[in-house]
């Protein structure tokens, strides 16, 4: 059994453990939260994002059946693939190491992005030419001199790294797909 | 509310607690007793599958209709009066 605890989860224990979409809310709270979660809390906010009103809004029926449900069932059945940490005694949890596992197996946000590899693959291509040309005096490229070719693509450079940061931190990120039924 | 059927373990351990007059909390997991995924794939809430499941959880037999209908009773007449008896 403790050999079975170090190896990475089986495509079917994943499949298995994202096939109920609570256990999937389980991984993604836990996961934007990070830490130690109380389990009332995690209750909470699933029941909440299920029954699409605020915390507060929910009924104490509505907050208990996700708990009955997160506590009798998922809970166990995640600690027991070692996927989360369950502190029966202080009601928290915790994504385990081998929460990583998963993430494999489920859509990256970074998608249909500005292909930056390219782009910086072409600027290579272009910056290395355009200083040999100038290097070697093709009739032509000779009238610059060499130090403003440098300047202008290390500039270029520096906007494409400015450009993609900024757009990394402004990067909005969309409810993942394996929760977009409850996304209005 | 939402699913009817993702909560048939809820309403066992529902009436498993109400039966033994004890919190849902005291109560061991229903996932040791039974493949719970199974449970609710089983229990469709369609009335015209002749299914029933029935296992033991926490003392009491628990026999679960097609139709989502939980019955539960003691498992060992009266014996197991000891507070948070094992399985």
């Amino acid at each position: 059994m403790s050999s079975a605890d170090t190896e990475p989860l089986t495509p079917d224990g994943v499949f298995e453990l994202l096939s109920n979409h609570r256990r999937r809310m389980v991984l993604y709270y836990l996961r934007t939260k990070g830490g130690s979660v109380d389990v009332q809390e995690l209750a909470t906010e699933i029941a909440a994002m299920e029954n699409d009103v605020s915390a507060d809004e929910l009924t104490s029926q509505q907050r208990k059946r996700v708990y009955v449900s997160l506590y009798q069932t998922h809970l166990p059945k995640m600690a027991e693939m070692n996927t989360i940490e369950y502190d029966k005694d202080s009601g928290t949890v915790r994504l385990a190491d081998r929460a990583d596992d998963i993430d494999e197996y489920l859509t990256t946000d970074d998608q249909p992005t500005y292909p930056w590899r390219f782009h910086y693959f072409l600027l290579t291509v272009g910056g290395a030419t355009a200083l040999s040309l100038t290097v070697l005096s093709v009739p032509g490229f000779g009238a610059v001199p060499l130090p403003v070719v440098g300047a202008a693509v290390l500039l270029v450079f520096t906007l494409s790294v400015a450009w993609q940061y900024w757009q990394a931190q402004n990067r909005t990120e969309p409810v993942p797909v394996e929760l977009r039924q409850y996304d209005q | 509310m939402s699913s009817a059927h993702e909560e048939i373990c809820v309403t066992v351990s529902e009436t498993v607690s109400e039966a033994r007059d004890e919190p849902v909390d005291a109560l061991p997991p229903l996932s040791d007793a039974i493949d719970t995924d199974g449970l609710d794939a089983i229990v469709t809430g369609d009335s015209s599958h002749d299914v029933t499941v029935a296992f033991s959880y926490a003392g009491m037999a628990v026999f679960v209709y097609a139709d989502s209908t939980v019955y539960v009773r003691p498992e060992r007449p009266r014996e197991d009066s000891v507070p948070g008896a094992h399985v």
